[in-house]
């Protein structure tokens, strides 16, 4: 009775320890995704920074040329995105 | 009248068993109760292997719940994160790479710009994050 007692726990515990070893390996994999994603995020919000400081510039170099405002006309799009405007602003 | 022929004993058989000595007779008791001492300890010893066995189980079910919270945790923010990367990749990357494009050429005409471009860079990350962001592999449940 004992022994068939040990034997039953002995095979619910490595089913168990299995089924920890699989949830283990998939958290792992998430983990290493999510490092990916975040790797990929923090590259592409450096990148998004570097365009706005670039577009403000450049809008600010507009004032002094103005043919560079057609330029930025035609991207307004993103520079909407860029939480920017269009035109340089009016002083 | 019996017909069966007589069979010859084995060659090895064991001789009879000698008679215990006299002084035999005390230790049989003492022999019972060492039976009984390991068998007891053997009972003891299974319980504890059993209640081990169980300990173990009930902590591992714990930390597979456990896990699984935290890789649905995980999961959420990986779907957020991938969210966010493929807008990026998508709408933003080829808007950027031709908003800079056009500002590399004005870079070219202009020398005044020229200067004030050069002190940027932009990395092409389009492929990058492309490359950085496959399917998300399905939660635990």
């Amino acid at each position: 009775m004992l022994l068939a007692l040990v034997l039953i726990g002995a095979a619910a515990n490595l089913l168990v320890f299995f089924r920890y070893l699989q949830v283990l390996n998939t958290a792992q994999r998430l983990q290493v995704q999510a490092q990916r994603l975040q790797f990929a995020a923090a590259l592409a919000t450096r990148n998004l920074n570097v365009m706005r400081s670039l577009a403000a510039e450049t809008l600010e170099f507009s004032r002094k040329a103005p043919a560079v405002s057609g330029l930025l006309l035609a991207h307004t799009n993103l520079l909407q995105r860029l939480e920017l405007p269009a035109t340089p602003p009016a002083r | 009248m019996d017909t069966f022929p007589a069979s010859p004993l084995p060659p090895s058989s064991p001789p009879p068993a000698p008679a215990p000595p006299s002084g035999a007779a005390p230790a049989e008791p003492a022999l019972e109760r060492d039976l009984q001492r390991q068998a007891y300890l053997v009972r003891v010893l299974m319980l504890v292997v059993t209640v081990l066995l169980v300990t173990t189980t009930l902590s591992l079910f714990h930390q597979i719940r456990w896990l699984v919270a935290q890789a649905n945790q995980l999961n959420v923010t990986i779907q957020e994160l991938a969210r966010g990367v493929g807008d990026y990749e998508t709408n933003i990357a080829p808007q950027m790479n031709r908003f800079y494009t056009d500002l590399q050429r004005l870079a070219q005409a202009n020398a005044d710009y020229a200067r004030l471009f050069a002190r940027y860079q932009v990395t092409n990350l389009a492929a990058a994050a492309r490359s950085n962001a496959p399917t998300p592999p399905a939660p635990p449940r």
